[in-house]
């Protein structure tokens, strides 16, 4: 046994220190019948860390992303107009253009247009009222073929290049040629649109579980989930050539010698091990540079997008000694070649340490952030190719908000604290861009306005709400959201520890038009049909709702599968318009349990498609 | 089964009674401290009762309790950025259930505090200053006027020597 020794060790501390287990029986009963728990109390932790020597490698990584576009200065442009113009205007390397009285004038290249912007003017083409995302292009109809340094402007901005491939999406105007991802804008007198997105399809992503399911993937299959998984299914996935990407967060037991075997898919685009637990060699020789080693990621030549941690967990190591310059220097390197990068949850210790990452990432497209103050928060509101920002039991209020919705144009916002206010709302109500939100946490003060100014928020297209205390006197908040085109995406969740409050979450699901919907926390949850006659409901509104996602957090699954299928049948029998039913796995579950479930399922709605997804 | 009725609770009750410590111990070598320990010890029980809990003997419930834990430190590793201190991780709830079928925790703790009489003065000492006050080596190195490689030394041997006399005594050796 591996980890006998530790076993031995704890008991011998047991006998040393005269502790004893508590009797938590009667902690465990009130928490069942619903006694409210004392707050937990959050505190900063402080770290205290090696100061690390980044600043040369700064300068290198500053010069290279210069050089390749990623990064500007400010400055004049070649006919002496104004300073570099605002965020809401980003031009690719090598455009030529003018920013004057207001003005913005395109002369060749490519350019990034968001909300807010001022008239672009291009050949006698003239773009205005950009409310979303407009990608132009000087002249004609881009080329297929683009420059490298173009690619990696498009990928640091999050741009897909197989959108800017597809000829059909774009709209030619009289001097320039206009790509509209998101929202709307008026093309030379002309509204133009976003392309309407091509229905959901999670179940692209494969779930592997097990070398057997790796064994059980269909030809071709590009997108492979593992997340909370054991590290060592990388050994099996290297075998799949057709993946292309591969989210692992969380696996258990990752090592060097797993990411190199992934040096074999020739198509690798996409690889998130963020917050997975690595696991050294050995504990009493650890050493950083080779035991959390991710050198192996350079070496793969599609590699776009890398999701990892700053400063990984390592088994039987002390958080305290692992240095950040443990896959820094291969973040930076990927980033200067223009890999987007992603970074797991962080608790920077101190502005300067994470101004100096920051100008290490140029290409640092999404981050998880603790306890985030003002300071952090206006430093990664001057990062402009940032997208997705999580940020937990941020101290920063709405003004670390405000940085930000002034500043950059995120996509997605995910806030977990235990109040979040009014004012932060509202300063989430100004992120033009903002596609989805997600919020966990109890909405103080005014949840009803809250709700108000969320139902105002036309750009967001997901929703994400988990753990919300909410009463009855809130419901009528929600009506507003009525008036509003349906969410592409709804979840209204718990999780499995929070209880008492599944028949508001049912409430709320029915208020918020949307087209999917995701819902549950525990399978007890739907005891019966009367529990699912508001969700029942809400699917009946229309066509737009056509899909029930059933999701399993946490520890919520339990021995016996026979209450789902007499409970579940006639439930979704009864949806008319229901043409997808997705069952999320748990982190925690008996599979065959679920196996059997899903088979079910198939049998007795053979019109529906029914999915496991992560 | 759900606390519903006095019947079912009370069986609850026997439930958590029955594994909690078991519970506790395995959080522990997982590299809770104690405070933690008790805290996910109870959300265990909490989550697995209210996600429909059905009784299939002690063993069975055990190791679906110690799955259970495991899940939930892990949970909160990720929401502390904290490090456990196994290496393996993968299959300690295993590990820790043959472990265990060797030696009931209580008695495995009973014999070891027995053992720990046989030990010598500067032996004790320095696995209480080790376990119980939580010091490093170089500082229990200063106390005892040793050497850090001197002290390893004698961790290393008065731990060995405490898991053969549990192993002497439990084969009735002793």
């Amino acid at each position: 046994m591996i980890n006998e020794e530790r076993f031995w060790e704890t008991s011998i501390a047991e006998a040393v220190s005269d502790r004893t287990p508590p009797d938590v029986t009667a902690r465990v009963f009130a928490e069942l019948a619903g006694e409210v728990q004392a707050p937990e109390t959050r505190k900063r932790p402080r770290l205290s860390r090696l100061a690390l020597e980044l600043v040369a490698v700064a300068a290198v990584v500053v010069a290279i992303g210069l050089a390749t576009g990623i990064l500007k200065l400010p400055g004049k442009d070649a006919d002496g107009g104004e300073l570099l113009p605002p965020k809401e205007v980003a031009a690719a390397p090598g455009a030529e253009y003018a920013y004057k009285e207001g003005i913005f004038e395109l002369k060749s290249g490519w350019m990034l247009v968001t909300t807010g912007a001022p008239t672009v003017v291009c050949e006698g083409s003239e773009l205005t009222k950009v409310d979303g995302r407009v990608l132009i292009h000087a002249g004609s109809m881009p080329p297929g073929e683009r420059p490298e340094p173009v690619n990696n402007w498009l990928n640091a901005n999050s741009v897909e290049t197989d959108m800017v491939n597809n000829f059909k999406h774009w709209v030619k105007g009289v001097g320039l040629a206009a790509l509209v991802l998101s929202g709307s804008a008026i093309l030379d007198g002309q509204e133009v649109k976003a392309p309407e997105p091509e229905p959901q399809s999670t179940a692209e992503w494969h779930v592997v579980r097990s070398v057997m399911d790796i064994d059980n993937l269909p030809a071709g299959a590009k997108y492979v989930n593992a997340d909370g998984e054991s590290a060592a299914l990388l050994d099996f996935l290297a075998e799949v050539e057709s993946i292309e990407a591969i989210s692992l967060r969380g696996a258990i037991g990752i090592r060097p010698d797993h990411l190199e075997s992934l040096k074999a898919l020739k198509s690798l685009k996409w690889l998130d091990i963020r917050g997975a637990l690595w696991e050294p060699q050995a504990d009493d020789t650890f050493d950083a540079s080779t035991d959390l080693s991710i050198a192996a990621l350079e070496a793969m030549p599609a590699l776009t997008r890398v999701g990892a941690d700053l400063i990984p967990v390592v088994l039987g190591i002390q958080q305290d000694d692992v240095p950040l310059d443990a896959t820094l220097p291969v973040l930076t390197r990927l980033s200067a070649k223009g890999v987007a990068i992603e970074l797991g949850s962080w608790n920077p210790d101190s502005l300067e340490l994470l101004g100096r990452v920051l100008k290490q990432l140029p290409t640092l497209s999404g981050i998880e952030i603790s306890y985030a103050t003002k300071g952090e928060m206006k430093l990664l509101a001057a990062h402009e190719n940032l997208r997705r920002l999580r940020l937990t039991d941020y101290s920063a209020g709405d003004i670390g908000l405000a940085y930000v919705a002034r500043n950059i144009t995120l996509d997605e916002l995910s806030l977990h604290a235990s109040n979040i206010t009014l004012d932060e709302i509202h300063q989430v109500s100004r992120m033009s861009s903002l596609r989805l939100l997600h919020l966990n946490g109890e909405l103080a003060g005014s949840p009803d306005r809250c709700f108000e100014t969320l139902a105002g928020m036309k750009q967001l297209r997901e929703l994400e709400l988990v753990n919300l205390e909410l009463n009855e006197d809130a419901l009528p908040a929600f009506a507003r959201f009525a008036g509003r085109e349906p969410l592409d995406r709804l979840r209204v969740v718990h999780d499995v520890l929070v209880a008492g409050a599944e028949g508001m979450d049912l409430m709320l699901a029915q208020q918020i038009p949307t087209r999917r919907l995701e819902v549950g926390d525990y399978w007890p949850h739907f005891e019966s049909l009367s529990d699912l006659s508001s969700v029942d409901e809400s699917l009946r509104k229309g066509d737009a709702a056509t899909q029930l996602t059933v999701l399993c957090l946490e520890d919520g699954k339990t021995f016996d599968a026979g209450d789902l299928e007499t409970s579940h049948a006639d439930l979704f029998k009864a949806y008319p318009n229901l043409k997808r039913i997705e069952i999320r796995r748990g982190a925690f579950e008996v599979p065959v349990m679920e196996d059997q479930f899903v088979r079910w399922l198939k049998e007795s709605l053979p019109d529906v498609e029914v999915v496991v997804t992560p | 089964m759900t606390a519903g009725t006095e019947t079912e609770k009370h069986d609850l009750a026997r439930i958590v009674r029955e594994h909690q410590r078991d519970i506790w111990r395995f959080l522990m070598a997982l590299g809770c401290q104690p405070a933690e320990a008790e805290d996910l010890t109870q959300e265990t029980f909490v989550a697995v009762f209210r996600g429909g809990f059905e009784y299939r003997g002690p063993n069975e419930t055990a190791s679906y309790l110690r799955k259970a834990a495991k899940h939930r430190f892990i949970s909160s590793v990720r929401r502390r950025r904290r490090s456990p201190v196994v290496r393996n991780l993968d299959d300690v709830d295993v590990e820790w259930g043959r472990f265990e079928s060797r030696c009931d925790g209580d008695r495995r703790v009973e014999l070891l505090q027995r053992c720990l009489e046989t030990l010598g003065d500067r032996a004790r000492d320095a696995l209480a200053m080790r376990y119980r006050d939580d010091l490093s080596r170089a500082d229990i190195a200063a106390k005892l006027d040793m050497k850090d490689a001197g002290v390893r030394t004698l961790l290393d041997r008065a731990r060995t020597a405490l898991r053969e006399c549990v192993e002497r005594k439990l084969k009735g050796h002793d």
